[in-house]
């Protein structure tokens, strides 16, 4: 019986606090990609021919997000009827979009032009510990290209 | 070539479904169906428990009887044993006539014993073993009082009620533990333990209440009236008093005090039976023997 209500009531502030959290990363996560447009990130491996970048680095950005107990608990039904874990899609889409930013972030201080090479590595960081809230992390990473006008403010 | 990022359009990873949906969904539909698989499956075996030779169940019941009898008895004074076994004999004499006036079955035997705790209570469990304890006989005031409750126990071996409960309970734990290997995730596996366990209990109130009716006609026809029928709860409503505590009906196993004496009351209108008659005291030895 008061099994129940306390797991009512983490359930409860679970899915609020979850809730809360979430929306609010997303409009930071939406308002900083628009800041950093014009700092492209993207995956080939080698600069084209016609950048000609003074200096490279690499950066990184990683992040971890723990799901809340109301996205546990719907995790869990779901393990009974199947299908899309919509309930932890959206961590690992915010995780992963964090992450990149954060690299961004870091090539933007460098004075970057772009990151190329970009990977994107995840793991979870409470794997197979039964009981323990799960959390999600991802590492993004790559070569920021830094052309030669900002090489000069080191 | 120019390289650039896009604004990444929304909702194709993540969906922008309110959770909730999600969750009403998952769990009535997950509860629900469990509910009626405890059901279906609880309706089976009591349909079937009562084809189970009661033989097959007193042997399961020899099993744990010894410990039950060693832990009782222990290492006590001679007296005690001799006490012990005189208060033993009363009440097997008092449950020999119970069980003849509901006529149980020729293989069905009742055996009593009593144990020496405080516990206001008395059971009844596998192979016919009726458990008294030491709190109940000091508190109910004569032997109408105590034949009605161990009528009451006595009603449940005769309706099979043990080997019922048991065969349910091992039928479900196996549906739990099942969904718990298959899940894996133990807030969801108390989540659905509970509501299954609330559906078991239901079936347990329904029992309760034919005992409880089993017991009144066993009274009226021992003693000529059910008087002091009612005399274990009025004991039972003190202790609840006492304790404080908030019942609600959903999560006892046994109906709440008051809507058994209802019943009770009811079923003793309905057949127009004595309430009052003359009534039967304990031996007053009793005391001696506890």
């Amino acid at each position: 019986m008061i099994d129940l209500f306390a797991f009512l009531c983490f359930l409860v502030l679970g899915f609020g606090f979850g809730r809360y959290a979430e929306s609010q990363h997303y409009k930071s996560i939406i308002k900083r990609e628009k800041l950093f447009i014009n700092l492209p990130a993207i995956p080939i491996k080698t600069p084209f021919p016609s950048e000609f970048p003074q200096s490279t680095a690499l950066v990184s950005g990683n992040v971890v997000i723990s799901i809340d107990f109301f996205k546990k608990f719907l995790s869990g039904l779901r393990l009974i009827v199947g299908g899309r874990l919509k309930s932890y899609e959206s961590l690992v889409d915010r995780a992963r979009r964090e992450a990149i930013l954060r690299m961004k972030e870091e090539a933007h201080q460098l004075g970057a032009e772009m990151v190329l090479n970009v990977k994107l590595e995840t793991s979870s960081i409470s794997k197979g510990s039964k009981g323990k809230i799960g959390s999600v992390e991802v590492l993004a990473y790559g070569t920021a290209i830094i052309p030669a006008s900002a090489v000069s403010r080191f | 070539m120019k390289i650039e990022n896009k604004i990444i359009p929304e909702g194709i990873n993540a969906t922008d479904d309110h959770p909730l949906k999600e969750f009403t969904f998952l769990t009535f539909g997950v509860i629900g169906t469990l509910i009626v698989i405890v059901v279906l499956i609880s309706f089976f075996t009591e349909l079937l428990a009562p084809f189970l030779p009661f033989s097959w169940e007193q042997k399961v019941a020899a099993q744990y009887q010894q410990t039950l009898l060693l832990k009782n008895i222990g290492n006590k004074s001679k007296e005690f044993h001799r006490n012990h076994q005189q208060l033993t004999a009363y009440l097997q004499q008092l449950a020999n006539k119970i069980a003849k006036s509901q006529s149980l079955p020729a293989d069905m035997n009742v055996t009593v014993h009593y144990v020496d705790t405080e516990m206001i209570n008395a059971f009844a469990t596998l192979g016919g073993h009726v458990v008294v304890f030491r709190g109940l006989l000091e508190k109910l005031p004569d032997e109408n009082a105590l034949a009605w409750v161990m009528a009451h126990e006595i009603a449940h071996i005769r309706n099979r009620d043990p080997i019922k409960s048991l065969g349910r309970g091992v039928i479900i734990g196996i549906v739990m533990s099942i969904t718990g290997v298959a899940v894996g995730n133990e807030m969801v596996n108390n989540v659905l333990g509970q509501s299954g366990l609330l559906t078991v209990l239901k079936f347990s109130r329904d029992q309760e209440e034919e005992a409880d009716i089993e017991a009144l006609y066993s009274l009226n026809k021992l003693y000529g009236h059910v008087g002091s029928a009612g005399a274990f709860f009025v004991q039972a409503k003190k202790l609840q008093k006492a304790n404080a505590a908030m019942t609600f009906e959903f999560f006892a196993s046994h109906p709440l005090t008051e809507n058994r004496i209802s019943k009770i009351e009811q079923v003793t209108g309905n057949h127009g039976w004595k309430i009052k008659g003359e009534i039967v005291p304990l031996p007053k030895q009793l005391l001696h023997w506890l």
